[in-house]
């Protein structure tokens, strides 16, 4: 598997798949979650921070569709906690957006993903995968968006940034930010704002 | 003929797949074994015979640049010989096209009661006049190398020793500039060929942005003013 692509993270899998998040949900974990067709998840009293895409803090833009698949499961406010300042949210409000279909005690995390498992079997696979294809030709992002997105993600990834927020986060330490000068003279850069422009543009399509 | 079975589409993925992945690939070549033939096209009876047993069944193929696949690298083909069917579309999908003189070029498949189904229908109809692209699709009669390269489906025509040194000079010449700025570029004719143009601008706007903050267009600068060659490492 080419390892830069949607794909990876489950996208366009023509069965029908479940999430069972039994953990924390963050990052590409979380674009698994967002990736898959129906998500159950455990509540855990002790672990609230469940959901998040911390990747800002660490100067990594967002991209396989990271933005469109968030603005579409979440209010853009949240989406725009989650994007521009990395926070997380827990499974109960994960439940409440309609993110996850059911939140669910601990041990019967796996027999409640297996019931909904179960439910799909009983169908005919053609009629159900044929389904599942009519849906994501009608919701998935334009593809304009996910080629926007991916160009943003460049211009970060090509940011002192970038380089910056990765080798901070390997030293244990703070990352510190500086506006890039080439990209300044154009358009003041920072990481966050590239998300800025990019979701301005989400929202302007 | 070098047709393709299922086992060798995998192969073939599999390739494409490591070429994409290799930071020290820049260029690629694809060309058909021995002397007779670039790609005959799908293995009829045993590739075909699939999905006459499974009709309709929605089972996954493997990604090629021919359909599904984003690559932003610079594909070249070498067509050595025949390109039928299949073996045109794989031409089809690559960017620059370099035949030999005893290449032809077809699409057959309406003669088996099929269409083509790599994309030929498509790039076929964008990259060549209507009627010429219909011509090919409809009649499933071959184009000699000569007539190819007249409606400008090939870059070059060359002697059949030649083919693949003559692939060889032109990947060279790509690989002298920015692979970045290449890719960027490919990136843009594919993905701004399914976009309005004020979609395709904002999407040329913003590539151009990230190549401003590359290792290489620093590089580029520096050598420009220091009139000597540039030296990129795709960074």
């Amino acid at each position: 598997m080419p390892l830069n692509r949607a794909e990876v993270y489950g996208a366009n899998v023509k069965k029908p798949v479940i999430a069972a998040i039994n953990g924390c949900c963050l990052a590409g974990g979380f674009l698994l979650a967002l990736y898959s067709d129906i998500g159950v998840a455990f509540d855990n009293a002790y672990f609230n921070a469940y959901f998040g895409i911390p990747e800002v803090k660490r100067g990594v833009p967002p991209t396989f569709g990271f933005t469109a698949k968030t603005v579409e499961y979440y209010p853009s406010g949240i989406a725009l906690e989650l994007l521009l300042l990395g926070k997380t949210i827990s499974a109960e409000q994960a439940y409440r957006f309609g993110f996850v279909n059911k939140v669910v005690r601990k041990n019967s995390l796996i027999s409640t993903a297996e019931a909904y498992a179960e439910k799909i079997n009983q169908l005919s696979s053609l009629v159900v995968q044929n389904i599942k294809s009519g849906f994501y030709v009608t919701c998935n992002p334009p593809r304009q968006i996910i080629a926007l997105e991916d160009a943003i993600a460049k211009i970060v990834r090509h940011s002192k940034d970038y380089r910056g927020g990765t080798v901070a986060f390997r030293e244990r330490r703070k990352p510190v930010w500086n506006i890039e000068k080439s990209c300044h003279q154009l358009l003041s850069m920072k990481s966050r704002i590239g998300l800025l422009y990019l979701l301005s543009i989400v929202h302007r399509l | 003929m070098n047709s393709l079975n299922a086992k060798g589409m995998q192969e073939f993925h599999d390739r494409i797949v490591e070429f994409g992945n290799d930071p020290e690939l820049w260029v690629g070549i694809i060309t058909g074994a021995g002397q007779k033939a670039f790609c005959a096209g799908a293995d009829i009876k045993g590739l075909l015979s699939f999905h006459t047993e499974h009709p309709g069944e929605l089972k996954e193929k493997p990604a090629t640049p021919m359909r599904g696949l984003k690559l932003w690298k610079p594909l070249i083909a070498a067509i050595n010989g025949v390109a039928l069917g299949g073996g045109l579309e794989i031409a089809l999908a690559c960017d620059i096209r370099i035949a030999s003189e005893n290449a032809c070029f077809g699409t057959p498949e309406v003669t088996l009661g099929l269409i083509p189904g790599w994309g030929g229908s498509q790039r076929l109809s964008r990259m060549l006049p209507w009627c010429k692209a219909a011509e090919i699709l409809f009649m499933g009669r071959p184009i000699n190398a000569e007539e190819a390269y007249r409606i400008g489906l090939v870059n070059k025509v060359v002697p059949p020793g030649q083919v693949m040194s003559t692939a060889m000079e032109w990947a060279e010449i790509i690989c002298q500039t920015g692979p970045l700025a290449v890719r960027a570029a490919k990136e843009l004719m594919i993905r701004g060929s399914s976009m309005t143009l004020e979609e395709g601008l904002e999407l040329e706007r913003t590539l151009q942005l990230s190549l401003m903050g590359t290792e290489d267009y620093a590089e580029g600068i520096r050598a420009f003013a220091e009139k000597r060659k540039p030296i990129y490492k795709g960074r």
